[in-house]
């Protein structure tokens, strides 16, 4: 009898665009706000925590924002500060949606002043060695911005 | 609460690709390791506590087409799985079950095959979680795609750095001694025996500040580890590794996700977490002055830069100063605080093996039985470290050749 030395390996199928994640229903209001170039917050009434996208739920008290009535909602600044960084080396995935695909690609996690949260963006028009924590940054809007999660993906020195 | 200690040990060979056994017969190497170091048979055993990433494998309830490998028939099991934070996770599980009371000898058993799926596909349903679905909403997100759980972990290493005054250099140094620790582990995947600095420094950058030689890599492995208490561990063992403390803290810092912002601390290099769950486990271990009383530490280090911040967050020394202590040697096998003798999670790994492997290592090392890594000190109470989800879950255990109450 031979000794096998390998399993045999029988691929599978599993669909993952068949899950699906609900998302808070308020995003609708803030995408809008993008559309206009404004970015909504959500201001806990309670402990005052600021965060952008809005959230239902403040994790720090853990009290309920009021966004159906609008008395939590606040305007934000479309400017910002780095907090942590990356320059991405790697040929990035077919795809991607950087300005210069000629460019190494920069990451930036900004908070947005009057924000208590952090998001995730591209820095662009700025060399790599430019880059640094606690930088200042403001979002590079589009002419006529879309309306999505996209338009705050971009953001560039100010 | 009772009293408890690690009775048995079982770890596998870590490699890139197990061809020759399937996932169940890898736990099982693993599982009769634990089992034969502890001269018990399953039938010996009160209840088991197992974990892994399924999302990784991509088959899911592993307990079903496994529990009969690793000794779970007619046994109560629980099973626990928190992300790379899933073996130190699982080991609490089965601490909890020996310490309350409940049960008398527990077998916790951790493992994963990462060959036998696709864990950039899994990630997307577990680190990047809501950010992989966001994409249909306008968030096509170049940084999702990036460069995997490197892609997380930079935004770390970035802001630690603006702190701390860690450089490349000391990453490439950490790295190098990792990797030569490792190679005195026969259980170690990377097996890179006088790989230096300079070599560490010729390897291409990923994302900066991390080379592609600051990184781990994908292994299969297993890890198993009996628990029993006080009265039935000194039956079975001649020298027990007490399981003193521990504790775990998830703070959620959402490094990415734009709906990922818990309880808004943004800053992935502050670990809060970290120094919660080390503060409550060194309280429950009677450890006053960590950076006195722990004679060595296993962080869980997929990334060379994280020795030093976990170093510090595991309250070993003043943050920022970790950088330092290794310049001076204190964390080599032969200094005053060796720290991750085994090689890291940056030298083996198996995701949800890897931090029960850190509890492993430490009780090893107690034991005098690590070796040629074995440390020149004699360790007496040791810290362990697992890190789960998006640097968010924190998971401490410490260990010592005594236990604390009695």
């Amino acid at each position: 009898m031979t000794q096998i030395e390998e399993h045999i390996s029988i691929s599978g199928k599993w669909p993952l665009s068949a899950y699906t994640w609900k998302v808070e229903k308020f995003l609708d209001r803030f995408t809008e706000g993008l559309h206009n170039k404004k970015i909504f917050g959500a201001k806990c009434s309670n402990c005052g925590t600021v965060f952008v996208p809005p959230v239902v739920i403040c994790a720090r008290c853990h009290s309920r924002m009021r966004l159906e009535k609008d008395q939590d909602w606040v305007w934000v600044s479309d400017m910002g500060t780095v907090i942590a960084y990356s320059i991405s080396y790697l040929a990035v995935a077919d795809g991607l949606r950087t300005r210069d695909p000629e460019k190494r690609p920069l990451f930036i996690l900004v908070r947005l002043d009057g924000t208590d949260t952090a998001i995730f963006a591209e820095l662009i028009e700025a060399p790599d060695e430019k880059i640094r924590v606690g930088m200042r940054v403001k979002v590079a809007w589009q002419e006529v911005p879309k309306g999505d999660l996209g338009d705050i993906l971009f953001f560039e020195p100010s | 609460m009772r009293n408890l200690a690690i009775v048995g040990i079982g770890l596998t060979k870590h490699v890139s690709k197990r061809r020759d056994v399937n996932i169940p017969e890898l736990v099982y190497e693993a599982v009769k390791a634990a089992l034969d170091d502890a001269g018990i048979h399953p039938k010996d055993l009160d209840a088991l506590v197992t974990g892994n990433m399924p999302a990784f494998e991509g088959i899911n309830c592993p307990e079903l087409w496994g529990g009969g490998y690793w000794g779970g028939y007619r046994k109560p099991l629980i099973r626990i799985t928190t992300g790379g934070s899933t073996g130190a996770s699982v080991a609490q599980g089965a601490f909890y079950l020996v310490a309350s009371g409940l049960y008398d000898i527990v077998l916790a058993v951790a493992f994963e095959k990462q060959s036998d799926g696709n864990t950039t596909i899994g990630l997307n349903t577990t680190a990047l979680a809501d950010v992989a679905n966001m994409t249909a909403y306008g968030l096509s997100g170049p940084e999702i795609e990036a460069s995997g759980a490197i892609g997380l972990f930079v935004y770390q290493a970035t802001s630690y750095m603006a702190k701390s005054g860690c450089t490349i250099e000391h990453i490439d140094r950490a790295a190098a001694m990792l990797r030569n620790n490792a190679a005195k582990n026969p259980y170690a995947h990377l097996q890179q025996a006088g790989v230096t600095a300079a070599d560490i420094a010729k390897t291409p950058m990923i994302s900066y500040p991390l080379r592609f030689g600051h990184t781990c890599p994908t292994s299969d492995g297993a890890c198993a580890m009996v628990l029993a208490t006080e009265e039935k561990a000194r039956k079975l063992s001649r020298k027990p590794v007490w399981v003193n403390g521990w504790a775990a803290c998830s703070e959620e810092p959402a490094i990415v996700g734009l709906f990922g912002a818990g309880s808004i601390n943004v800053d992935p290099a502050e670990q809060r977490s970290c120094k919660l769950a080390a503060t409550k486990a060194y309280a429950m271990a009677g450890i006053k002055e960590p950076w006195k009383e722990i004679d060595l530490a296993e962080p869980y280090v997929p990334f060379a830069y994280q020795l030093f911040i976990y170093f510090e967050r595991l309250l070993l020394c003043d943050e920022g100063n970790a950088p330092r202590l290794f310049d001076k040697g204190v964390m080599e096998l032969d200094g005053n605080l060796p720290t991750c003798p085994s090689g890291a999670v940056v030298s083996s790994n198996a995701i949800g093996a890897a931090a029960m492997i850190r509890i492993a290592e430490c009780a090893l090392q107690i034991k005098g039985e690590a070796g040629q890594r074995q440390v020149t000190k004699d360790v007496h109470n040791a810290v362990a470290h697992g890190l789960g989800g998006q640097a968010n879950l924190n998971v401490v255990t410490v260990l010592s050749d005594m236990p604390s109450r009695r």
